[in-house]
């Protein structure tokens, strides 16, 4: 039976089976193909669990305790798995026995790990951390008969942005990292754990990476939002606004840390009229020519024939990984919000696995699908995490309504405590969350008027959001102290009021958009040093050119100390 | 003339042509009664005026607007202009003078015998709007509801450009993917029923209005084909029929080009553009045709130039309450591979402002001819008073260094004439105007045709092309 609640802390807790008997949610978001191909791990986000899929008679035979919320799995080596559990900031080493999975290892790794890639020789294993942006690159032990191998880190690599997507190179030492939110591709030698280039391709919401089958490529699955085009529905009609696409990039300029890592490479549009295909995720290359990209906004497979044509396969609800199957046949699809694995051939869609009973779902949880969808918008073409990743931000511009009109795109707004920062938008309008969900879904989306009860929903949903966590980082306490004093005396609190630090007027703080708005409302500052431009149109980019180079309200000058003082302050927010 | 392109689509869509002058009453109206008419006349037309001097980016004065008014409808009388009457023009202080002005002009030129109000009008507005830089056009509000689901490539119909032959409406073209593609209609094919009502006799007008409507809704149509008596009953449903703005087809082997010729700028522009990336990503180079290129709304020429661009400034407008300066976002269509840009003066409007755009950040080598220099970018403004909207140049475009693209001496004349050989459109002539402000090319073209439409399969012109792109030698082995 299963030990609901509570985990037995300890290096190695006994894992324990459940029951399908005992409903709940799951939330698959990783596979990993074992033993040969006959058998799918899958790991559950929601429940920390994994789930034990037998391919051949196709349905799910074991599901084990072994975390609070994981976000990764890959195979070892026969028997070996390792896992990242996003919730206690670990990585697991597990272990199959039996029919089990064991828990026999844990690593502290820095906060929020996201994702991990091994590499070819199993020497290194990079763990990639989301709100911390750090790569833990960690040596996952051999097996010396008898003693159990441990985990160990060996280097930690610092980003200059949150990551979230990694594929091994072909030289098995180098990993390429891809950017959470934005465009940004850092380039990390394993070995020598040095970060050897980052650069950018255009786009954000980087959710799939994979080597194309003839060796010569990096396929990258992304978004992209327009700020030239507006939110009215013809430019979404045409997916002007917001699009995804599968962009192919060559593979030498890939590897070349100091090359144009646009060299070679071109794009195929994902989405057409009316099936937008909105956000695109993890990618399985099935030749040279045909490549398996999972849809989550839309519920879809989409069979991509890089020459151009592609074909839907519908599956279940937010299908974000893929992995193909040992023989290349087929692919299995982890369906996050159906709770099951779905089967699907490179032109239609076989059998869909259940991993367990749900539960009847929350209003917040069903407030969550319809933030994922693609079809509240018109034409499917993005969701609500398409420009709110994941309840944050992807950092661009947008030219939306909520400003009152067309023609000065304005920074997207993360959601992390919107619920308690009202008024919403850049100019402060409006009062009320429900209102302001609903402006968002008729004038940006433009998609079909939600029912009382979807609004209810999503509200519900945007009520769980929290900012993020601070980027950490060793600050300096006695910096943060006198920041937090400077704060004070030089009235920042006037307007950025603890302790959301945002206040309900609209303030003229000098800057002005192309429509002649002066007022603005000034943001939340929680979470403040997660992001990565700051004003209205994003003019500056880092927290110290807000201050020192916009000179954002700043009455005197300020020494350099004063300078670092404050802005240790504000990213311990 | 900048909507030429426009208009022409309108025209092969709504078939619209003029039937015949209206029967003259036969009782002499009541001079009351005439008075009413010569102020509504009045009216209407100061108002127009007013309208062109608010919104228009550079509109000529209001006295020279009026004269030309008057001068018209001394032409429309058959009457020689009075001597003075400029003077008569200056003189005028209140706007209850230039009413009674232009109404007593007006009243001259309806007592002639061969009055027709439409015709009237027709001759008085195309007078105006020929000193307008970048043109004029009066449009009932449900044409410029037309013109916006062109312009946004939304448009609501059953897929045919209908014309009059023989007094019967015929479906000039079919438009693929439509309803009545669909339902099998062919070129050719009369309409002889609508909604059970015969088509016979009725204006051409009156059958593009019983044949639009709402999305969604039905109509009833038979069909005869050219020269059989067989007809076909169909019902058809009416939806969006979208319209290809973009064609392209691949030319030569080794090396190969791209040829993407965009007919018209539209909503849909940058879609298509992008849907042709992998399809040419193997090519060895790009030859984008704008001859011809009507640009439509400047929306949508920025995000085509966007498409185009990594990154750069696009160029800027000049309206009359500011500039406005336009930048390119990162990564842009076929970035890996050289791009040629054909010109001439059929390319004009955003056409040409994209042709400058790609030029001035040395993304394209243009070839062929100058283009028109008559870059105006116009929209529609509600006439007060009415149900008529007025089609305006209310901005210049202009390069993003500020360089014109539209001569000192406002373009008021059209960028080039065509004059018709025969009627099935062979042996026309483009006749270009005046130079200044034009888009040169950096290669020049030495072709002598100048006939229009631009030819669809062009060796000539793509052989210039491929050489200034320098592929015509066998590409390094990779």
């Amino acid at each position: 039976m299963l030990v609901a609640g509570g985990w037995l802390a300890g290096a190695n807790p006994e894992p324990q089976r459940s029951t399908s008997a005992n409903p709940r949610l799951r939330q698959p978001v990783a596979l990993a193909l074992a033993d040969n191909g006959a058998t799918l791990l899958v790991a559950n986000h929601r429940s920390g669990s994994l789930c034990v899929v037998d391919l051949e008679s196709a349905e799910c035979t074991g599901e084990f305790e072994a975390a609070k919320s994981l976000a990764d799995i890959a195979v070892l080596a026969p028997g070996r798995v390792l896992a990242v559990d996003e919730g206690r900031h670990e990585l697991l080493g597990l272990r199959r026995v039996a029919g089990r999975l064991e828990v026999e290892s844990r690593l502290s790794v820095s906060e929020s790990p996201v994702s991990l890639a091994i590499a070819a020789d199993g020497m290194r294993c990079s763990v990639a951390s989301l709100w911390s942006r750090m790569i833990t690159v960690v040596e996952p032990g051999v097996e010396d008969g008898g003693d159990k191998p441990a985990l160990r880190v060996v280097h930690e690599v610092s980003l200059p942005f949150a990551p979230r997507e990694q594929q091994l190179l072909p030289d098995g030492r180098r990993v390429l990292i891809a950017d959470a939110f934005g465009g940004h591709l850092a380039l990390v030698d394993l070995e020598r754990g040095e970060l050897e280039s980052v650069r950018e391709v255009p786009g954000h919401n980087i959710r799939g990476l994979a080597l194309s089958t003839d060796g010569r490529h990096l396929l990258v699955s992304h978004q992209g939002l327009n700020r030239l085009a507006r939110t009215d529905e013809d430019d979404i009609h045409w997916g002007l606004v917001v699009s995804g696409s599968l962009r192919v990039l060559s593979l030498d300029a890939v590897t070349d840390p100091g090359a144009d890592i646009l060299k070679g490479s071109w794009s195929v549009p994902l989405g057409d009229v009316g099936h937008g295909a909105g956000d695109p995720g993890q990618i399985a290359p099935v030749d040279d020519h045909h490549v398996l990209v999972a849809a989550g906004g839309t519920g879809e497979v989409l069979d991509v024939d890089l020459r151009g044509p592609i074909r839907r396969i519908h599956v279940g609800g937010r299908p974000i990984a893929i992995v193909l199957s040992a023989d290349r046949s087929s692919a299995y699809v982890a369906d996050a919000f159906s709770d099951s694995v779905s089967v699907v051939t490179p032109d239609r869609k076989g059998l869909e696995i259940p991993l367990g009973d749900m539960p009847k779902l929350s209003s917040a949880d069903r407030g969550e699908r319809l933030f994922y969808d693609a079809g509240l918008s018109h034409g499917g073409w993005f969701s609500c995490h398409s420009c709110h990743t994941d309840g944050h931000t992807n950092g661009n511009l947008a030219d939306t309504l909520g400003d009152g009109s067309f023609g000065s795109p304005k920074a997207v707004l993360p959601l992390g405590g919107v619920a308690e920062t009202a008024p919403w938008g850049w100019t402060g309008r409006i009062t009320r969350l429900e209102d302001q969900i609903e402006k968002s879904v008729q004038t940006t989306m433009h998609g079909q008027p939600l029912s009382d009860e979807q609004t209810a929903d999503l509200a519900a949903f945007l009520k769980t959001l929290r900012p993020p966590p601070r980027l950490k980082h060793h600050l300096e306490q006695d910096a943060v102290e006198r920041g937090r004093g400077l704060f004070g005396s030089l009235r920042c609190d006037t307007c950025h009021v603890p302790p959301t630090y945002s206040s309900s007027e609209s303030y003229d703080v000098g800057l002005t958009d192309e429509a002649g708005q002066r007022r603005f409302n000034p943001p939340s500052l929680l979470g403040v040093g997660q992001r990565r431009g700051y004003f209205h149109d994003l003019r500056a980019s880092s927290l110290r050119d807000a201050i020192a180079v916009h000179r954002h309200q700043v009455s005197r000058e300020l020494s350099p100390h004063e300078l670092s003082d404050l802005v240790e302050f504000l990213r311990s927010l | 003339m900048r909507r030429f392109g426009i208009l022409l689509l309108l025209a092969v869509f709504i078939g619209v042509v003029i039937c015949g002058p209206v029967a003259a009453d036969d009782a002499a109206p009541q001079s009351d009664e005439r008075k009413m008419e010569a102020l509504a006349f009045a009216d209407r037309t100061l108002a127009i005026i007013e309208v062109i001097l608010a919104q228009h980016v550079d509109p000529p004065p209001r006295q020279q607007l009026i004269l030309q008014v008057l001068r018209a409808l001394s032409r429309e009388a058959d009457k020689p202009e009075p001597i003075g009457l400029g003077r008569r023009v200056s003189q005028l202080s209140t706007p209850e003078q230039c009413r009674d002005l232009v109404g007593e002009f007006w009243t001259t030129a309806r007592n002639r015998e061969t009055y027709d109000p439409e015709a009237l009008d027709a001759a008085v507005f195309n007078e105006l709007f020929a000193i307008l830089p970048g043109g004029g056009q009066l449009l009932p509000a449900r044409e410029r509801a037309v013109e916006e689901q062109l312009a946004n490539n939304r448009y609501v119909g059953i897929g045919i450009a209908v014309s009059h032959h023989a007094n019967v409406p015929t479906i000039h073209k079919v438009v693929p993917g439509g309803p009545a593609d669909a339902a099998g209609a062919r070129d050719g094919d009369s309409i002889v029923e609508i909604d059970g009502q015969s088509t016979a006799g009725k204006p051409l007008r009156e059958i593009v209005n019983l044949l639009r409507g709402p999305a969604g809704s039905e109509v009833t149509i038979v069909l005869q084909e050219a020269r059989k008596s067989e007809r076909r009953t169909r019902k058809l449903t009416r939806g969006e029929v979208p319209l290809k703005t973009v064609s392209h087809k691949r030319v030569g082997s080794n090396p190969a080009v791209a040829s993407i010729r965009i007919e018209r700028i539209a909503a849909s522009t940058p879609h298509e553009l992008r849907q042709l990336e992998p399809v040419y990503r193997g090519v060895d180079g790009i030859v984008l045709d704008l001859r011809g290129t009507v640009g439509g709304e400047l929306h949508h020429a920025v995000l085509v130039a966007d498409a185009l661009l990594d990154g750069g400034a696009i160029g800027r407008v000049r309206q009359t309450d500011g500039t406005l300066d336009f930048e390119a976002t990162p990564g842009c269509l076929l970035r890996e591979l050289p791009l040629a840009v054909l010109v001439e003066v059929t390319t004009s409007g955003a056409g040409e402002w994209l042709a400058a755009a790609v030029q001035d950040n040395r993304r394209a080598t243009l070839i062929g001819r100058p283009t028109a220099g008559r870059a105006y970018v116009s929209e529609s403004v509600p006439i007060p008073g009415g149900d008529d909207v007025l089609v305006l140049a209310t901005g210049i475009l202009e390069r993003a260094d500020g360089g014109s693209l539209v001569g000192p001496a406002q373009q008021t004349r059209p960028p080039f004439a065509v004059v018709r050989g025969t009627a099935a459109g062979r042996d026309n002539i483009v006749v270009p105007g005046p130079v200044n402000g034009r888009v040169q090319p950096q290669v020049p073209i030495n072709s002598s045709f100048n006939g229009w439409p631009p030819p669809a399969n062009d060796s000539d012109w793509i052989r210039q092309a491929l050489q200034a792109l320098q592929l015509n030698t066998r590409p390094a082995a990779e």
